[in-house]
C-alpha cells in the first residue's frame, strides 16, 4: 500500500512536469508572450521562458530515475519550484486584479484559486515524498 | 550545540521554502509594481452635495444599460436576461426578462445604450446589429458593412463607430445608418496613435443630448466628438498620463498587437449628464492611502463647459463589493455594484 502510495504520487509529478513543459514548448510564443505580460517578470520573461521548461524535464527525469539519490533530488526540486510558483500566484494575487497565465494547455484554463490548490496539493505529495523516501525505498 | 540539523529533510524543505518565499521578494521589489505616487492629488468635497441616498437590490447584473423616465434598465449579457426596476418606486416588483436568441449568439458582443425602449448588440466578428424591443419583444437584425472596434447608437438609425486599419495604421469615426449602410460622414483620426493597432489610443465612445465623448483608458483624456467627427476638443483629466505608458508587441510579424509587461489602466468607465462628466479613475492618488483606495471607488467629477476638475465623490463598497458600472442622470447617480443599486442625489454642484 505504502509503495503504491508513494510510486502513484510520483508518477503524478511526473506526469503533471511532463505536460506543463511539452505544452509549454508546443505553444512557445504564446508562454514567452504571456510570460512579457507579467506585472513582474516582463523584463527576464526571454530567459524564464527557457529555463522553466527545461527544469519541468529535469525533474520529470530526475523522478523517473531509478538511482535514488537522483530520484530524492526531484522531490526536493519539485518542492522548490512549485513553492516559487504557488508564492508568485499568492503575491500576484494579493496585489493585481489582471494576472496573465503563462501556464500551457488546460493548466492555463483553471481559475486561480483551483490552480493554488492544484499546486499546494503537488507541494504536499512532493513533500511527503521526500519524508517518506526513506521508508519507501 | 547544533542549533540546525541540516541533514534532516524537513528542515532541508523548509529552507527551500524561504528561499523561494525569498526569490518572489526580490523580484516583487525588483519589478515595478503597485508604483507608490502617481502624481496628482484629489479633492474630496463632493460628499457635501449627494443629499439622499437610497438602496436598490439586485443580484447578478453588470451593466446599466439605461434609464428611462420611470425605470432603470440592467442588463446580464453573459445570463441572456435583464432587468427593469422602477426608478421611484423600490417596493415595486423588479422585472425579470430572458433574452433568448442572445444564446445563438456564440460570439461576442457589445451591449450597446439602451436607447427609445430598445437594446442594441453589437457583433463585431459577424458585423451585425441586433435591435431588440423591449414591450414588443421584437427582434430585428441588421448586416454592417463597417467593421468597428467600438462603437454607439448615435441618433435615429445611426450608430457612430471607431473603424481600425492596422496594417495602414488608420483611425477613422464614422457615422453610418444601420438600416442601408449608407456612411453619413467619416473622418481619419491623426491625434490618437495607432502604430500599436490602436490600443493605446482604446477607449469607451458614449453619446449624449450633449454630444459624444470618446473615454481613453490608457491616457487622461476625454475627448469631445464634434459634427465633423473630429477630437479637437478634449476634457484633461487629473491624472498625468499624457502619454500611454504600456508596452506593446506585435504578435509574429502579423498586424495583431498586445500589451506586455505591467499594464497600466488610467481610466475605467465614465458617464455625462448635461456639464457634469463623471469618470472612473483606475489610479490612486498621491493624498490618499492604498489602504483607502482599495476599499473605496473614486469618481472623479469634472465641468464639461468649463473643461475643469471639480472634485471626487469616495464611495464605500458595500459589502466589498465592486462597481461594476455608474450612470448619472438628471441630478442622479446610479451606482451598479455586485449586489446593489446605490442611487445619489445631487443638490447643486
Amino acid at each position: 500500500m505504502r509503495t503504491f502510495f508513494f510510486n502513484g504520487s510520483r508518477w503524478l509529478i511526473v506526469i503533471m512536469f511532463t505536460y506543463a513543459a511539452i505544452s509549454k514548448v508546443a505553444d512557445f510564443s504564446n508562454f514567452k508572450l504571456q510570460l512579457r505580460k507579467s506585472p513582474v517578470l516582463s523584463q527576464f520573461s526571454s530567459y524564464i521562458s527557457v529555463i522553466v521548461p527545461i527544469i519541468e524535464i529535469i525533474i520529470s527525469i530526475l523522478l523517473i530515475s531509478s538511482l535514488a539519490k537522483y530520484r530524492i533530488l526531484g522531490y526536493y526540486m519539485s518542492w522548490f519550484v512549485l513553492s516559487v510558483f504557488t508564492i508568485y500566484l499568492l503575491f500576484l494575487l494579493s496585489s493585481s486584479y489582471n494576472i496573465p497565465c503563462s501556464c500551457g494547455g488546460i493548466l492555463g484554463n483553471l481559475p486561480w484559486d483551483v490552480h493554488i490548490y492544484f499546486n499546494l496539493f503537488f507541494i504536499i505529495i512532493s513533500g511527503i515524498g521526500v519524508l517518506g523516501f526513506k521508508t519507501h525505498n | 550545540m547544533k542549533l540546525f540539523n541540516f541533514n534532516s529533510r524537513g528542515v532541508r524543505l523548509s529552507i527551500l521554502f524561504i528561499i523561494a518565499i525569498l526569490i518572489n521578494f526580490c523580484l516583487f521589489s525588483i519589478g515595478k509594481f503597485e508604483s507608490a505616487n502617481n502624481g496628482f492629488n484629489r479633492k474630496f468635497n463632493i460628499k457635501s452635495f449627494v443629499v439622499a441616498k437610497r438602496k436598490l437590490m439586485h443580484v447578478g447584473y453588470g451593466k446599466i444599460a439605461g434609464l428611462n423616465d420611470e425605470e432603470i434598465i440592467l442588463i446580464n449579457s453573459k445570463k441572456h436576461k435583464f432587468l427593469r426596476i422602477v426608478r421611484n418606486n423600490p417596493s415595486n416588483p423588479e422585472l425579470e426578462y430572458n433574452l433568448p436568441f442572445l444564446r445563438f449568439i456564440k460570439d461576442n458582443y457589445i451591449t450597446s445604450d439602451y436607447r427609445d425602449s430598445n437594446f442594441y448588440f453589437f457583433c463585431d466578428s459577424r458585423q451585425t446589429l441586433f435591435k431588440y424591443n423591449i414591450f414588443s419583444g421584437q427582434i430585428n437584425s441588421y448586416f454592417l458593412s463597417e467593421r468597428f472596434s467600438r462603437i454607439s447608437t448615435f441618433s435615429g438609425n445611426e450608430l457612430i463607430i471607431r473603424n481600425l486599419d492596422s496594417s495602414k495604421e488608420s483611425q477613422k469615426f464614422k457615422i453610418i445608418n444601420y438600416e442601408n449602410n449608407e456612411i453619413f460622414r467619416a473622418q481619419q483620426n491623426n491625434i490618437l496613435r495607432i502604430r500599436d493597432g490602436g490600443l493605446c489610443s482604446d477607449g469607451l465612445i458614449k453619446n449624449s443630448i450633449n454630444g459624444t465623448f470618446y473615454m481613453c483608458f490608457f491616457l487622461n483624456r476625454v475627448y469631445r466628438i464634434d459634427t465633423m467627427l473630429k477630437l479637437n476638443k478634449f476634457i484633461k483629466l487629473l491624472d498625468t498620463n499624457t502619454v500611454c505608458k504600456n508596452k506593446i508587441e506585435r504578435i509574429n510579424g502579423s498586424n495583431t498587437f498586445t500589451f506586455v509587461g505591467s499594464l497600466t489602466q488610467v481610466n475605467i468607465n465614465y458617464s455625462m449628464d448635461s456639464d457634469l462628466l463623471i469618470v472612473q479613475s483606475a489610479l490612486k492618488a498621491d493624498n490618499e492611502s492604498k489602504e483607502s483606495f482599495k476599499k473605496m471607488v473614486n469618481l472623479d467629477f469634472y465641468s464639461i463647459n468649463r473643461n475643469s476638475y471639480i472634485g471626487t465623490l469616495k464611495l464605500s463598497r458595500p459589502n466589498n463589493q465592486r462597481l461594476l458600472d455608474f450612470y448619472v442622470k438628471d441630478g442622479f447617480l446610479y451606482c451598479l455594484f455586485t449586489q446593489y443599486i446605490l442611487i445619489y442625489q445631487f443638490n447643486q454642484m
